[in-house]
């Protein structure tokens, strides 16, 4: 790994008694998608706000492009772009004017600014609408307008704060297409979610919870941490009944209920078989399991539900 | 430079799709002018005089003739009885009343001395005295000079009023409402422009950028500068039109005097801004802070030397109370800056200490 572009010692912040973010330590490579993914409240966004310079830590240090957060935040803000969780641009305003705007906000001017806002549209998708009032745009439209402006200065690294809430599947598709092509021309892209989804696009993805960094890898390396064979899904009758019996069963960590079916994680593959035999005893026949491929959210719960009862996995 | 220039284009771009602010904020300076130049007025007119004549001489007619065409008071009746009185103030017929005692005339022809009565409602005490002094004019200008004792003449205070020479107090009250109405647009105007961003989420984009918190200030502040400029202009215009208050000093000076307070006010704004959270905090703060003060602790209505000591001392903090010292000289005097530097002093450190609390609160809040 070459010098990366973010890097994260014991990173804490806390409000009061309240530890939003708590020893965080991390590394982010050149050209990563870098997925910070937690449900809210998880401390992703008082993360990203100290690493783009906005909140001071309260411990622990972090570097974003070798600048100090805490001693050289205006060094930061002038070469990263950011993409706020709460809507970045000026709704009374055009799609030209904001980018005029934002464009200028970061010193841009002239052949530079033209050449630039001319990206912007272009990857947005925004040609035939640069007169069009912000506040009139669809939000799928808004959200790309929101990244080009924060890309105008051409940043190595960009954050993006939940970036595709309110977004439908179909523009989400799309923002994520544009943060690929970013990655692909070497710009670092660090996102916070809540959706498995867009983390299963991430590069890597951090798992946070309660202000803890419970576990980081790429989206295999995550789905690696179970045995193969120990996520099955189970296909029997009455299955809400029969997610309760299977509840305290040796061979079964967790099970939940999806849709008709069951969504089991075994403590050992070999526990497939006395499983399937109790509930067809308890008369829930016929029954079958089927391992299938652990999902990032079977990962999450999983290692959440690992930090509870106190076996960090980190 | 660049950064601030920016924002100042962006402020103004969102100010054209928001045109009511501007007309708000330079139509309705103008109309308070208006409104307030013709309300509020201290001069006293059309007050109803009896005339009680129980001598029914020449002389007493003078005095009459000389009450009735002075402008200020209607004659609402004459009575030979000084019982009758009673009535026609209560019945609210009289607001005053001049009883001529029998023998004036006389008195008068043999030179000695005599006098008048004026009676007087003195429930309104602000209009008693200006009709007390409005009487003393009256009776001074038409009564022949009495001879003194050792053979002097009498001794006449003669007043002399400058710069506005028939007291009129729209003279008196245009440039302590232009100082008022400047201070509240100013103030509420930045304020409610620094809160939008907040509110809106837009300032912590901004923050993300390279932007500092001066250039951001200033340039949200250049255009509220220029509309309050503006508003400032056209309110004087329209009392020069209305209210005969020509400009006589330096336009210039007044410019310069004017501008250095709108800064303080700008900066007052950009204090309220860092202290609410709302827009609604923020423009109830905003008036109420630029408002009372400006009104009653600048010497625009109530004369500061009048105030108890701790009021006088907290006035020093209110700009309004240098602007207008220097408004009114420049105004109404044509005075150099000889006589009113010690106010830009006074504006320039409050300016100063705003400006930077202002910025420094920003840098820490925002």
């Amino acid at each position: 790994m070459s010098q990366p572009v973010v890097r994260a010692v014991e990173l804490s912040r806390t409000f009061g008694a309240f530890r939003a973010v708590d020893r965080v330590s991390f590394e982010v490579a050149p050209g990563e998608v870098f997925g910070f993914l937690g449900s809210n409240g998880a401390g992703k966004t008082t993360t990203i706000r100290m690493l783009c310079g906005l909140l001071a830590p309260s411990s622990g240090r972090a570097e974003v492009l070798g600048f100090d957060v805490a001693t050289r935040p205006h060094e930061i803000k002038r070469r990263i772009g950011y993409m706020s969780q709460r809507f970045s641009l000026y709704t009374d305003l055009t799609v030209d004017e904001n980018l005029a705007f934002w464009g200028g906000a970061y010193g841009l001017r002239g052949a530079r600014l033209a050449e630039r806002s001319a990206w912007a549209v272009e990857v947005g998708g925004l040609a035939a609408r640069r007169r069009t009032v912000v506040r009139e745009l669809p939000a799928g439209f808004r959200q790309r307008l929101a990244l080009g402006c924060a890309l105008l200065h051409e940043p190595p690294i960009v954050f993006l704060d939940e970036p595709t809430g309110g977004v439908d599947p179909e523009a989400r598709r799309r923002f994520w297409d544009l943060i690929d092509t970013l990655a692909a021309g070497g710009t670092t892209v660090f996102v916070t979610t809540h959706s498995m989804d867009e983390a299963e696009r991430c590069g890597r993805v951090a798992l946070m919870h309660a202000g803890r960094l419970l576990a980081l890898d790429t989206v295999p390396g995550l789905k690696a941490r179970f045995e193969p064979g120990t996520v099955v899904e189970i296909a029997c009758p009455r299955a809400a009944e029969a997610m309760r019996r299977l509840e305290g069963h040796p061979g079964i960590r967790e099970v939940a209920l999806f849709g008709e079916l069951l969504h089991a994680i075994l403590a050992t593959p070999e526990a497939a078989g006395p499983v399937v035999a109790a509930l067809e005893r308890a008369g829930h026949a016929p029954a079958a399991a089927t391992p299938i491929e652990p999902s990032l959210e079977d990962v999450f719960i999983h290692v959440i539900s690992g930090c509870s009862t106190g076996r960090q996995e980190t | 430079m660049r950064r601030t220039l920016a924002v100042a284009v962006k402020e103004l771009l969102q100010l054209r799709r928001d045109w009511r602010v501007v007309l708000t904020l330079v139509v309705l300076p103008m109309a308070l002018v208006l409104i307030y130049g013709y309300a509020l007025s201290f001069d006293v007119e059309h007050v109803r005089l009896v005339i009680v004549d129980r001598d029914g001489s020449r002389a007493a007619r003078e005095v009459a003739q000389a009450f009735a065409s002075s402008g200020h008071f209607d004659l609402a009746g004459t009575s030979r009885d000084v019982r009758e009185l009673d009535r026609l103030f209560d019945s609210g017929r009289a607001q005053a009343a001049l009883v001529v005692p029998a023998g004036y005339g006389a008195a008068l022809a043999a030179r000695r001395p005599t006098a008048l009565q004026l009676v007087l409602d003195g429930a309104d005490s602000q209009t008693a005295t200006t009709v007390l002094a409005y009487a003393r004019h009256i009776v001074a200008s038409v009564t022949p000079a009495v001879r003194g004792e050792n053979g002097g003449g009498p001794v006449v205070a003669a007043p002399l009023v400058w710069f506005n020479p028939d007291l009129a107090s729209a003279r008196f009250l245009v440039p302590g409402l232009v100082a008022f109405i400047l201070m509240i647009t100013a103030v509420i105007a930045t304020a409610l422009a620094v809160v939008r961003e907040k509110e809106r989420g837009t300032m912590e984009s901004l923050r993300a950028t390279p932007l500092g918190a001066l250039e951001l200030l200033a340039g949200k502040a250049l255009p509220y500068l220029l509309i309050a400029s503006a508003a400032a202009a056209g309110s004087l215009a329209l009392a020069w039109a209305l209210f005969d208050v020509p400009v006589r000093g330096s336009l210039g000076w007044l410019a310069l005097v004017t501008v250095l307070y709108l800064v303080g006010g700008l900066g007052w704004g950009v204090l309220v801004s860092t202290l609410a959270d709302s827009q609604q905090v923020a423009f109830q703060v905003s008036l109420l802070s630029s408002m009372l003060p400006t009104m009653l602790l600048s010497g625009f209505i109530f004369p500061i030397s009048s105030m108890p000591a701790a009021l006088q001392w907290i006035s020093h903090i209110v700009p309004a109370r240098y602007y207008l010292v220097a408004l009114r000289a420049i105004v109404l005097k044509g005075a150099g800056p000889e006589m009113w530097w010690q106010q830009v002093v006074g504006l320039s450190v409050y300016a100063a200490v705003v400006g930077a609390l202002a910025t420094a609160r920003t840098v820490r809040s925002l």
